[in-house]
């Protein structure tokens, strides 16, 4: 069964508020198990509060996020595409998680673990858009 | 998200529900440091009804357990849900914090010597 569902949010930290209702919806609509479910949420988090963050410097509600939620061949999709500056959260270095608290730096956990998280996680920018696309597979 | 606080003895009991995120983390940050007070504090946070956390919300605890250990205050987290402990895992967050898989473990772990 193929769904395909596209939404916008404000360029704001309150943004990834919308965007979790339409993932809840979508996933009520569509029979999304809730193991699947929630790491979409958590990636959610991490992409929108790091494009709001460092992509528009605290946020601007003039600029707009697009997302898009799809559901096909048993896979969970979703698309963010911003038109910051371009940010390829996949070079960016792994954190060392091997270093006591004290002496980690802060950034970078959040990709560590969305990319644990989905089962593919790809990057690319045209147009002057950066276009993220998460996978995770539906266990039948 | 709702915060709820217990006393056990000497020891608070918080238990979080709901989701632990960047926009509730905000709120929960104030709210858990004011536990960071006084004397070498004992503190658990009980996990068992959140339904995720992301990394917001591991900063916040982060923050919690550094605070704590500058007074000699202890924390024990405990019940955490299976999307819980899978971000602690890869975020490396199981070597970081003193864990248990229930409140009555996490208060004895708590309990005086």
């Amino acid at each position: 069964m193929e769904a395909r569902h596209r939404f916008r949010v404000p360029g704001l930290l309150d943004g990834a508020r919308g965007a979790a209702l339409e993932l809840d919806a979508f996933s009520e609509a569509h029979g999304v198990p809730f193991e699947v479910k929630w790491p979409f949420h958590v990636a959610l988090d991490e992409v929108l509060s790091n494009i709001v963050k460092y992509g528009l410097a605290g946020g601007d509600a003039q600029r707009q996020i697009e997302l898009e939620l799809a559901l096909d061949g048993g896979v969970l999709e979703l698309t963010v595409v911003d038109d910051t500056a371009a940010f390829d959260p996949l070079s960016a270095p792994a954190p060392d998680l091997s270093l006591p608290i004290e002496e980690r730096p802060v950034g970078g956990l959040g990709i560590t673990i969305l990319k644990g998280l989905m089962d593919s996680v790809e990057y690319g920018r045209d147009g002057g858009r950066n276009r993220l696309v998460l996978r995770k597979r539906i266990a039948a | 998200m709702v915060i709820t606080e217990d006393r056990e003895g000497g020891v608070t009991v918080v238990a979080l529900a709901g989701r632990v995120d960047s926009l509730t983390a905000g709120e929960l940050e104030p709210r858990l440091l004011e536990y960071a007070s006084g004397r070498a504090p004992r503190l658990v946070v009980d996990l068992q009804g959140v339904e995720y956390i992301s990394s917001a919300g591991l900063r916040v605890l982060l923050c919690l357990v550094s605070r704590l250990r500058e007074i000699q205050g202890e924390l024990v987290l405990c019940s955490l849900t299976h999307s819980v402990r899978e971000v602690f895992e890869l975020a490396g967050f199981m070597a970081i914090f003193a864990v248990e898989p229930t409140r009555p473990l996490a208060l004895a772990r708590l309990a005086p010597r």
